[in-house]
């Protein structure tokens, strides 16, 4: 009787051992991979990718902008341009026109943003 | 009594415990029982990666190698506005190509640059002598290149590059003239005079 139970603890304890072993294969593969992931993730250049976003920003700032007050302003982008970044900064060349009761008006727009969030709008009506 | 209820309580969280171990575990072994997978998505990633990079880096070089050109142009306009005082310009049209018209637009930029120093200078001198003239458009010169700002903007769609002289007149208004660089190139210039307009 001791025997078998002997015999089973000390298959319980090889079970654990060995339930360990695996255990900690498995989740030591899994943090292994999810590193190697995020580690590509970070190897990849960004540059476009934050230009992209900050675009995006740029254009839904300039519609809500060019726009405020008046519920009838259609405001279309023509051409959007950036500077390289500097000091953090980069600024954003927006030429965009608005239509406002069949009244359309050419502008430009310098915005500038920074870890993107925009700091800065100045807005030029093209007079030609 | 509260001997039984403590216990009964660790062993529900025990069984909490280990089940969310358990659904860890479960999420771990997924990953562990298809390595192979996995690796063809890294080696797919690390194919993606560098092969983007690579794209960003040519779109960024063009950009910059646009950019040398550009400023060599702008350090032409600047030596034209210290330089010279002798503007008026004629252009055969009918036998203009593309090149041509560039450069006459180069030409139209730094005359109009010119004939600003001069009219500026006639303006507030009228009665001048020659020599306080000369200094005095010296002067001007001076703080008009000090003074014009000179930016470039990136059109990464198409590796681009536009170069853009502002430079505000005395009315408030400014001029922009912009130049748009492709291969090192000069493709397309423009002129426009904008007003400062919040709305």
């Amino acid at each position: 009787m001791k025997k078998i139970i002997f015999l089973i603890i000390t298959i319980s304890v090889l079970a654990a051992i060995g339930a360990a072993i695996f255990y900690n294969e498995v989740t030591s593969y899994a943090m292994n991979y999810n590193l190697r992931l995020s580690e590509i993730q970070n190897e990849y250049d960004t540059r476009l990718i934050d230009f992209e976003k900050d675009k995006s920003q740029v254009i839904n700032h300039l519609q809500e902008y060019a726009a405020k007050g008046k519920a009838s302003v259609k405001c279309s982008i023509n051409d959007i341009k950036v500077t390289a970044k500097e000091d953090e900064l980069q600024l954003f060349k927006v030429h965009y026109r608005t239509i406002d009761n069949y009244i359309i008006n050419k502008y430009i727009a310098f915005i500038t943003i920074k870890d993107g969030e925009i700091t800065k709008t100045e807005n030029f009506k093209d007079l030609q | 009594m509260r001997k039984r209820t403590i216990l009964i309580m660790l062993i529900i969280s025990l069984v909490i415990l280990s089940g969310c171990e358990i659904k860890n575990f479960r999420e771990n072994y997924a990953l562990y029982k298809n390595q192979e997978e996995n690796e063809r998505v890294i080696a797919e990633l690390e194919k993606d990666m560098e092969r983007s990079n690579n794209e960003v880096k040519i779109v960024f070089d063009a950009c910059e190698k646009n950019k040398n050109s550009a400023e060599e142009i702008e350090a032409e306009i600047i030596e034209y506005i210290n330089n010279n005082q002798v503007h008026g310009y004629d252009i055969n049209n009918s036998s203009i190509n593309d090149e041509a018209f560039l450069e006459y637009n180069l030409i139209v930029l730094k005359t109009h640059l010119m004939s600003y120093v001069e009219d500026h200078i006639n303006d507030a001198l009228p009665e001048a002598t020659v020599s306080d003239r000369q200094q005095a458009m010296e002067k001007f010169k001076d703080e008009l290149t000090e003074k014009a700002e000179i930016m470039y903007f990136y059109d990464l769609d198409n590796s681009r590059l536009e170069q853009v002289i502002f430079y505000e007149l005395d009315n408030g208004l400014i001029n922009m003239f912009s130049m748009l660089w492709e291969h090192e190139h000069l493709i397309d210039t423009d002129f426009m005079a904008v007003q400062e307009f919040g709305l």
